[in-house]
């Protein structure tokens, strides 16, 4: 129960110990991290000081609805205290905005625009950004508004005074879905797809650090360790996607609950067979993110383990790259929209697993081939 | 004097709101969707088998449901609807019946019951005991993110998330739901942990919600029952104390203090908030409808699409009932030729200056020059107007339970309709929040029911390949209403044709051709900025306009959609 110790540590000096904090966290790399610390976690948030505003673009919503999933009520009450009349996120706050006859009425304790702009004067938050910024049509930003103004403008307006921006979701991090929509021309914070000098913060010319937790939608304990980190002044490593290494540094196939079949080359056709789930367009190998140890819901199960494809929804390409859904990597000209690091971690990973080599090898030289087995039976 | 409320919050993002006041009524409401996201757009010349997944991506909030919608048009494309087996339905009715669930307990406790919590409640309740008791059990149940139900409502989701984990891999944008069926193959262990969830989040739901009785017995006096049972309990209730535990769950506080009609008129209480007064229609058969397309498949292998017999094949009934209310007799058959969308006041155009379009056919284009997006135009929103032959129509729990002639809420509507004289509109925040609280409880009785029900082994999926010049359209119910996608596919074997009408498509919808408002713009009409009447300074924190907007929990990221089906450049 040493743990318990570290809790009042961190009511004393959150810095000091989070290192030990977070190499326990890494080394657990498990939900139950999460879960046995959450006091810790929430205590680290709570003892920052800083505020978080959470911004929300052209999106679904997925990303909070995920984060309300990982319900640790104890990180959320922490996060509630730091929100006290401070914090601003649209779908929890307790303020709208309200305009009378074109004029911003009320208080901050009542109007969010107020709120906005008076969190935004005193500086230093954590920015939170959730969804696409989009910049059309015509590059005005008006396919999504908030309180009369561009989102991009909203944005804009935040960005500079933020310590910390985190750009939640595939949407934030790299454009994610709101990409297929060319009119739309939408983009991540600091990238859109794999390109940073088309990412907003090299558009609008800002510079502050961005680090991206990507996901379609993300798991929650990658922001809520992120957060955790960042309100306690840890650098956070991150890959050439700025995505946290904790996290994101092995392929989902490595360790994937259905990589047995795979090795044993018993592989489905159809769904809900219960074997390897490659012949179904799993793109697991392309996928960095620790799914497999750290699973979902609670440590419930992933989208492999339970029959569903992986689609690589963490990655910058998603959707496109990995569309169609249910058809072979290999299949497509894949590679066209990975990088040349992310393939040789790939074929780096494929020499070490053996069995998996010879699927691999074909991706990576791009040769379509024969079938090398009809997919798994029953 | 004009109000925007603009960002509308605790919801999902982007909504807009602008009433103008006269006298202290509202004369004049424009909803806005201030977002364009065009999912459909996405979709075209690509694999219909990709709609399942990346139509989840429209929300966050009900990705089950449009898994489900798209599976069903895909499956009915294939003529395979009859042969998706048992335990793949009972798979996907846990999976959308946990997502209701959650959805409701979000739109309650994080987005719709705050409100109750605002000071200005303090102030109004001041004046006598039994005010300041409700007061004082509103503020500490309610206030956003530090309220007691709050605290309870997250707990249950994580239960609740669990047990979606367990069967979907992950939520929300589960991969479970696919084309024939689904992918999980639950194990006895799986089955038994999701006995568990449920059970936990059960508990908690009774808890809240009720606070004495169970869910069972509740439902059996209120549902199985004449209706009568949920008044005669409450005036039983003491009144020297509000607390769950004296049986003053949330449903109870809410049916009572809520309702200025029971409160006030019938028990003579000195404190009530006059719910039942806001957020109601003009009693016009042709000026509103309640639609629903029916949910939750029957235990039998095979359902039974959108049409002719739709009645038959869903849990939940679809249905149709007019503005009138005429909870007598029994709801229309659904007829899904009648659905049309209009786009006059939308910032879209159809071809040939065409002013409506049934979803299956049409193509859209949306505003593509910044200066013909803005706020007070004849144009004002992103979202479509829906309307079922030319009514529009409201959607979700309230809807489904007049379509079903559930008990609890048409006994209340003939109780409201008794004092017809005060005013007491049938359909109102009142009701429409009742409905969803009812809907709650009746999820968890039937969520026990499908996970007793449900084995390990079975058939989980059967194959499906939706060929090129096939068509088919999924209608399902999504926590907030109606749900419909509509699929064509091309020769070439690729999406040629996708739309999506969304629950709030319907709710949330401007004007259409015939200048017909939508519900909730018509909802705010004769609205008033606190549910005791204009009092100065309400203006800047109209708590009363937020309680008729926040009751239809409107989702701006499902309603934002439209295809442009061919594409010059």
């Amino acid at each position: 129960m040493g743990r318990v110790t570290q809790v009042s540590d961190l009511k004393n000096g959150p810095c000091m110990t989070r290192r030990t904090f977070l190499a326990a966290a890494a080394a657990v790399g498990a939900a139950a991290f999460l879960y046995s610390n959450a006091p810790a976690v929430a205590a680290a948030i709570e003892n920052s000081g800083k505020r978080v505003v959470w911004l929300r673009g052209s999106g679904c919503g997925g990303c909070t609805s995920s984060i309300l999933n990982g319900g640790n009520p104890e990180i959320l009450t922490a996060l509630g205290k730091i929100s006290l009349g401070l914090a601003y996120h649209d779908g929890l706050m307790a303020q709208q905005g309200v305009f009378v006859d074109g004029s911003p009425a009320g208080d901050a304790g009542h109007n969010s625009n107020i709120l906005l702009d008076g969190l935004i004067d005193e500086g230093k938050y954590v920015l939170i950004v959730e969804g696409a910024i989009l910049n059309g049509p015509e590059g005005s930003g008006r396919y999504c508004m908030s309180g009369a103004t561009p989102f991009k403008q909203v944005f804009m307006n935040a960005a500079p005074g933020a310590s910390c921006i985190i750009a939640l979701g595939t949407c934030a991090s790299y454009g994610g879905v709101s990409r297929l929509l060319k009119a739309a021309d939408a983009t991540g914070v600091s990238f859109c797809g794999t390109s940073r000098l088309e990412g907003a913060m090299a558009r609008y010319g800002l510079s502050n650090s961005v680090i991206n937790v990507p996901g379609c939608p993300p798991n929650p304990d990658w922001l809520l360790l992120t957060l955790a980190d960042v309100l306690s002044g840890v650098d956070v490593e991150v890959d050439a996607y700025g995505r946290p290494k904790a996290f994101f540094g092995s392929a989902v196939h490595e360790s994937c609950p259905r990589r047995g079949a795979f090795d044993r080359a018993a592989r489905d056709d159809w769904f809900s067979g219960g074997n390897c789930l490659y012949n179904l367009g799993c793109k697991g190998m392309l996928a960095f993110a620790d799914c497999p140890s750290r699973r979902w819901n609670g440590g419930a199960s992933m989208c492999t383990q339970s029959g569903g494809p992986c689609v690589a929804c963490v990655e910058p390409g998603f959707p496109e790259a990995f569309m169609p859904f249910f058809s072979k990597t290999e299949s497509r000209g894949i590679l066209e929209d990975v990088d040349v690091d992310t393939a040789a971690k790939i074929i780096i990973g494929a020499s070490v697993i053996g069995a998996g080599i010879h699927a691999v090898k074909r991706l990576a030289i791009g040769e379509s081939g024969r079938e090398d087995e009809k997919g798994g039976k029953r | 004097m004009r109000i925007t409320l603009d960002p509308l919050t605790r919801l999902s993002s982007g909504l807009r709101i602008t009433v103008e006041l006269k006298d202290g009524y509202v004369v004049s409401a424009a909803c806005s969707g201030m977002a364009y996201r065009g999912l459909e757009q996405m979709l075209l010349n690509r694999s219909p088998m990709d709609a399942v997944y990346l139509t989840q991506r429209i929300c966050g909030m009900c990705s089950a449901s449009h898994a489900t919608a798209a599976a069903g048009a895909i499956e009915s494309a294939c003529e395979a609807t009859g042969s998706v087996p048992r335990d793949a339905l009972i798979v996907r009715n846990l999976l959308n019946g946990f997502e209701w669930l959650r959805s409701h307990l979000e739109h309650l406790y994080l987005g719709f019951m705050p409100d109750l919590a605002d000071p200005m409640y303090g102030d109004a309740l001041n004046s006598s005991d039994l005010g300041n008791l409700l007061w004082k059990e509103l503020k500490g149940r309610y206030t956003a993110f530090e309220g007691e139900a709050c605290h309870d409502a997250l707990l249950c989701i994580k239960a609740i998330s669990r047990a979606e984990g367990i069967l979907g891999g992950r939520s929300p944008g589960s991969p479970a739901i696919v084309p024939g069926g689904v992918t999980s193959t639950p194990t006895r262990g799986d089955i038994y942990a999701l006995k568990e969830c449920i059970e936990a989040a059960t508990a908690i739901v009774q808890k809240r919600l009720l606070g004495a009785l169970s869910i069972e017995e509740w439902l059996e006096s209120t549902h199985d029952g004449s209706g009568d049972g949920a008044f005669r309990y409450l005036e039983g209730l003491p009144m020297d104390s509000l607390s769950e535990e004296k049986g003053w769950g949330d449903l109870p506080l809410f049916m009572m203090f809520c309702s200025r009609m029971l409160a006030k008129d019938t028990l003579s209480l000195p404190a009530h908030i006059g719910l039942d007064r806001l957020g109601g229609y003009p009693l016009d058969d042709q000026l509103i409808g309640f639609l629903s397309y029916g949910s939750f498949y029957q235990d039998r292998d095979g359902y039974v699409p959108a049409g002719d017999e739709r009645a038959g094949s869903f849990v939940m009934p679809a249905g149709f009932t007019s503005g009138g209310l005429q909870l007598l007799n029994a709801a229309d058959r659904l007829d899904p030729g009648l659905i049309v969308e209009h786009v006059y006041a939308s910032f879209y155009e159809y071809g040939e200056g065409r002013t409506s379009e049934a979803p299956a056919s049409g193509e859209t284009i949306p505003a593509e020059k910044a200066d013909s997006i803005g706020y007070d135009g004849v144009k004002y929103s992103f979202i479509k107007a829906p309307r079922y032959g030319r009514v529009p129509c409201e959607t979700g729990p309230l809807a489904r339970l007049i379509n079903g002639r559930e008990s609890l809420i048409v006994g209340t509507m003939q109780k409201l309709a008794g004092h017809r004289s005060a005013g007491y509109p049938l359909a109102s925040v009142y009701t429409r929040t009742l409905a969803r609280m009812q809907e709650t409880l009746l999820l968890c009785r039937m969520l026990k029911g499908w996970i007793d029900g449900l084995d390990a082994g079975g058939r989980y999926c059967v194959r499906v390949t939706p060929g090129p010049g096939s068509a088919g359209r999924g209608l399902i119910e999504a926590p907030r209403g109606a749900l419909g996608h509509w699929l064509a596919v091309g020769g070439d074997g690729k999406v040629s044709n996708y739309q999506v009408v969304a629950p709030t498509t319907w709710n949330a919808s401007p004007k259409c051709s015939e200048l017909k408002s939508g519900p909730i713009e018509l909802a705010l009409l004769g609205g008033q900025t606190t549910p005791s009447g204009y009092l100065p300074g309400s203006e800047a924190n109209p708590v009363g306009l937020y309680h008729i907007v926040r009751s239809f929990d409107p989702c701006v990221s499902c309603a934002v959609h439209a295809i442009r089906r061919r594409f010059d450049g």
